[in-house]
């Protein structure tokens, strides 16, 4: 218990833990998790919250906001990691809380809790730049991401997932007999609660009448625009919630302009928590606080106003300020330039490590 | 030939660096496979002949650009190719191809007579490189940059034999300001026929002028050209109250220094397209689409898959925001 309250200490301030703890850590919520249903039961209250997406910064702001872990019973949807610049500070501080409260905080996987996804989406760089290339911090995370349970029921009738439904699931019972300690697959049920997403724009009917296109909704599961997964209409929801005896679904995955999204009447909402995504998108966010089963809102709310950068070795900070003022090169910071190429010396350039580390700097990328 | 000492580099503005950004994600495109386009990328258009020799044209290039680098400027390039995200390396291939497409429509209309192509602000785009081998028609094509922006890109040039073997009579690189004026003299000197078909890109470039500028180069070239076709590929705001332009808008000048003049004042595809449309009295057609548009309606199925597989796309959502913030605008008079 001591050392989870050290380590939370460390983490508030943005503090990167040892390897060695990240290890641990990783250990002992899979002894947890191993105990733990597909299919998690909780109660209201409980705050919900959608992606967050290495926004480390917006994920402290949600806190404030939402009220502090135990004060306050959350429900985290996934997508933790990838594209936002601090995924490890991001993980490892719900990690702990998940370990310290238990009951308190739940956290579901979303379909950047992979191996594959995170290689192409940050994650593992970051890893790599934070812990040096020999670390195997991204190998415990992502063994530490097989074991998180894929949804949860709240007060019987609210189901929780990333995605959303699959063709291979009917009823709770089938979701309950995966075995999800995996890799999450391409295809297949886990695949599809983690990918689905609800039909936005119903399909255009190919054999319209004389007035022209009319638009109908499907009746069926189609194929996602996505990677993987499927899209689903409001007819395969109603069949879904009435054979499980459920009344709502919330899920997260797809930005929202404006935090969150209603499909359906109400039956499907998505919930999306990061606020001004990958720093371009200027979208709000949202938590959503459900105080019982009808009694609910949406907390929105915008960018955290960030600390430029958390507490780094004057290394990096070093690289980082140059690469930084790579706009402004000239005569005059020569002794700059100087400066960092007897650094340079210590460092091999074309290391993965040192390719990660300026790729930490990264900047905001439009077409240009 | 000694590498050159990067503590002499040539300093370039904010914006001649955006040359930079635009060769990373080219490049980091063609790594990933998403470029050069493939036979099935499009419903009713085989434009994958323009596209032989890309692969080994880009690898040349980039391979003697290489010694011209200063070290900070090789590791950003190879971050951006190794590390470039789905959503940039598709946009990267809609902003390509789109362009490429639209030329290729035009040229097919014209029926083998002669025609010139103009790319304003060219940077390091290789477009001459495979747009002359495959027609005999075009009779001339020319880069128009910033001296340094140029000069940068034939060091790299020179320094291949292979890349060398394309310099025909028929390209030219020239040097000069867009700022300044007296262009159409300059292009005339290096053999431009304003009685001929012309073509004019201009790739992220009207972005970056002021507005006086840009509507002194539109007048410009109506003025003297009697037909031709104007390809122009930007970001755009739809509102006032756009806020992922907004977003951009600060970004880029906190971040790079780097300003738009006008992407706030022509804020919808209307007034954009007006730019041109007011000047062009004698217009043919004119079209304008955002690529997100293109990439909807453009793209086959099995083009929009075959992107998508090639590095598991996630964020649908962010490459619709993204790509409807930029706009192709073609006009034909």
């Amino acid at each position: 218990m001591m050392k989870l309250d050290e380590c939370l200490e460390l983490l508030y301030k943005g503090q990167l833990l040892p390897e060695a703890t990240i290890r641990a850590l990783s250990y002992k919520l899979k002894e947890m998790l191993v105990q733990q249903s597909n299919v998690i039961h909780i109660s209201t209250p409980v705050t919900v919250v959608g992606d967050i997406h290495g926004q480390f910064h917006d994920l402290l702001e949600i806190f404030h906001i939402g009220g502090p872990v135990p004060n306050t019973n959350y429900l985290f949807l996934g997508d933790y990691v990838d594209r936002g610049l601090y995924s490890v500070e991001t993980i490892t501080l719900l990690m702990v809380l998940k370990l310290r409260y238990p009951n308190r905080i739940h956290l579901l996987r979303g379909n950047h809790e992979s191996r594959q996804i995170t290689q192409s989406y940050g994650f593992y760089t970051e890893c790599l730049n934070k812990y040096g290339g020999n670390s195997k911090v991204w190998n415990y995370l992502t063994d530490f991401f097989d074991y998180l349970v894929l949804c949860c029921i709240i007060d019987d009738e609210l189901f929780c997932v990333h995605g959303g439904l699959s063709p291979n699931v009917q009823t709770i019972d089938q979701i309950r007999i995966i075995d999800r300690f995996r890799e999450i697959p391409h295809d297949g049920a886990m695949a599809d609660l983690v990918w689905s997403d609800p039909e936005d724009n119903p399909i255009i009917d190919p054999t319209a009448t004389s007035e022209g296109f009319y638009y109908e909704p499907s009746q069926h599961f189609q194929v996602s625009p996505r990677g993987a997964g499927y899209t689903f209409g409001r007819s395969v929801v109603e069949k879904f919630l009435q054979l499980n005896n459920m009344s709502r679904i919330y899920r997260a995955h797809q930005l929202c302009n404006e935090g969150f999204q209603i499909y359906f009447d109400g039956l499907v909402t998505t919930v999306w928590s990061a606020p001004n995504y990958c720093y371009r998108c200027g979208n709000k966010a949202s938590i959503l606080e459900l105080y019982s089963k009808d009694v609910y809102y949406f907390n929105v709310f915008e960018e955290a106003p960030e600390n430029k950068s958390l507490n780094e070795g004057s290394t990096t900070k070093v690289i980082q300020e140059y690469f930084n003022n790579d706009n402004n090169i000239s005569s005059s910071q020569l002794s700059l330039m100087d400066g960092f190429e007897a650094m340079e010396e210590s460092m091999d350039l074309f290391s993965d490590a040192y390719q990660a580390r300026s790729a930490a700097s990264r900047k905001v990328e439009y077409f240009l | 030939m000694l590498p050159p000492n990067p503590h002499s580099q040539p300093r370039f503005t904010p914006v001649q660096q955006t040359d930079f950004d635009a060769l990373g994600c080219k490049l980091a495109s063609i790594s990933h496979g998403y470029l050069p386009p493939q036979i099935k990328d499009f419903n009713d258009t085989n434009i994958t002949s323009l596209y032989e020799n890309y692969n080994q044209l880009y690898q040349e290039f980039h391979a003697h650009l290489k010694p011209c680098l200063s070290r900070r400027l090789a590791s950003k390039l190879n971050t951006t190719i190794a590390h470039s995200l789905p959503v940039m390396n598709i946009g990267t291939y809609l902003r390509t191809v789109s362009i490429d497409f639209t030329i290729i429509q035009y040229i097919h209309q014209l029926n083998n007579s002669p025609f010139q192509i103009v790319n304003l602000g060219s940077g390091t785009d290789l477009r001459a490189f495979h747009y002359l081998p495959q027609y005999a028609n075009l009779t001339k094509f020319i880069d128009v940059d910033y001296p340094i922006s140029l000069d940068f890109k034939s060091r790299a040039i020179d320094g291949s034999s292979y890349l060398t073997s394309f310099s025909t009579s028929r390209y030219s690189m020239v040097p000069w300001d867009l700022s300044k004026g007296s262009l159409i003299d300059i292009l005339i000197a290096n053999g431009i026929d304003v009685a001929i078909p012309t073509i004019f890109i201009t790739e992220c470039v009207m972005c970056y002028l002021e507005d006086s500028v840009a509507n002194q180069l539109i007048q410009t070239i109506k003025a003297n050209f009697l037909h031709g076709l104007w390809i122009s590929y930007d970001p755009i705001a739809y509102s006032e109250n756009d806020r992922f332009i907004a977003m951009m808008n600060s970004n880029l000048i906190e971040l790079r220094n780097l300003s738009m003049p006008t992407l706030l004042k022509y804020n919808s595809i209307d007034k954009y397209s007006n730019r041109w449309v007011s000047v062009f009295d004698n217009l043919i057609a004119y079209k304008i689409l955002s690529l997100w548009d293109f990439y909807m309606e453009k793209l086959s199925n099995v083009g929009k898959l075959r992107l998508k597989n090639l590095q598991f796309l996630d964020e649908i959502e962010e490459l619709k925001l993204m790509q409807s913030h930029y706009i192709l605008l073609s006009i034909r008079w």
